[in-house]
């Protein structure tokens, strides 16, 4: 069976305490079930692949028909645990190797 | 915030002040972001209760700032802020009801009517945040069907408010605006009015369309 094509974003987690990729993998998801509902996850299928927790860049891969919703989704989320939380996105690439070299290129992403 | 917003690639940031900011606060927020290779256009939001007060601040207070943005909460003020040349941005109060926006809006304008992301940020999406959110589908709707531009920002006074141009952009796709106009309204809409205000900071400038040009000697 086809498994549809995937779609790999790199988000900027900017947070007032460390948040562990087992917590953000969770409100990743739970903010797109917020928006759209539980078959909103089921069709986006958000997955966390990589979380930098020095620079605080996460990758999340998704369905490619769901990205700008879940641009949409994470970009309101405002608070995890009574900590104030701001998801931006940086990129959105096909492949898990162009979106790490475009980080890996731009020397604001080194810091 | 300028390194945040570095970091998320923004080129342009319009800074708000009040009436009263002084002329030292405002040069130290600019210099910050310029330090970082953002350009800055200073604003100001004007909230008038009347007719009266609008068209005086905005004699006051026009050649201070680069972009004017006014705030509407009555149909009076609304047909003269999209009528006024002066002014470059219309927005709504938040406490301006759903059903009533769409009876605020001219049928058609050039000015262009702006959406602010903040006022959208709640943790809660159900009970507290619906009618907000309905209210800016409401807006954006309206706004399309009039055939007004639109304008997003994100109307940040922290970083944690902060969002990407295309965040925002993909939150009014979500609300019902189509995405290429949804792009025009975080990057070329914005930026030909920064753009169109900018050039009246060259000493050459006129008024729109007019300036003075000398002769080669």
């Amino acid at each position: 069976m086809n498994r549809g094509s995937r779609r790999y974003v790199a988000l900027l987690v900017a947070y007032d305490v460390d948040l562990t990729r087992e917590k953000l993998s969770d409100e990743i998801e739970s903010s797109v079930r917020r928006m759209f509902g539980e078959q909103g996850v089921l069709w986006a299928a958000p997955r966390l692949i990589d979380y930098d927790t020095k620079r605080m860049i996460g990758i999340v891969r998704c369905s490619h028909l769901w990205v700008e919703r879940l641009r949409a989704a994470v970009a309101l989320t405002t608070e995890i645990d009574g900590s104030r939380v701001a998801f931006l996105t940086l990129r959105s690439a096909g492949t898990l190797a162009a979106l790490r070299e475009f980080l890996h290129s731009q020397p604001q992403f080194q810091e | 915030m300028a390194r945040l917003a570095t970091r998320i690639g923004l080129r342009l940031v319009g800074l708000t002040f009040d009436l009263q900011t002084p002329n030292e606060e405002k040069l130290t927020a600019a210099k910050q972001f310029e330090e970082r290779g953002i350009e800055t256009v200073s604003r100001i939001d004007l909230k008038p209760r009347n007719r009266n007060q609008l068209l005086m601040t905005l004699r006051k207070f026009r050649f201070r700032y680069d972009v004017v943005a006014v705030e509407c909460s009555l149909r009076q003020l609304t047909a003269i802020a999209f009528r006024d040349q002066r002014v470059d941005l219309v927005f709504f109060s938040p406490g301006v009801s759903k059903s009533r926006l769409g009876e605020l809006l001219p049928r058609r304008s050039e000015r262009p009517v702006e959406v602010n992301v903040v006022d959208l940020l709640s943790d809660d999406l159900t009970a507290v945040s619906m009618p907000r959110l309905l209210r800016m589908s409401n807006l954006i709707l309206a706004a399309q069907r009039k055939h007004l531009p639109l304008v997003i920002s994100s109307g940040a006074s922290d970083m944690l408010s902060m969002r990407s141009p295309r965040d925002m952009a993909a939150i009014a796709s979500v609300f019902g605006l189509e995405d290429a106009r949804a792009l025009d309204a975080v990057s070329s809409i914005p930026l030909s009015i920064a753009e169109k205000n900018l050039e009246k900071h060259i000493p050459r400038y006129i008024s729109e369309g007019v300036e003075m040009v000398r002769p080669k000697v």
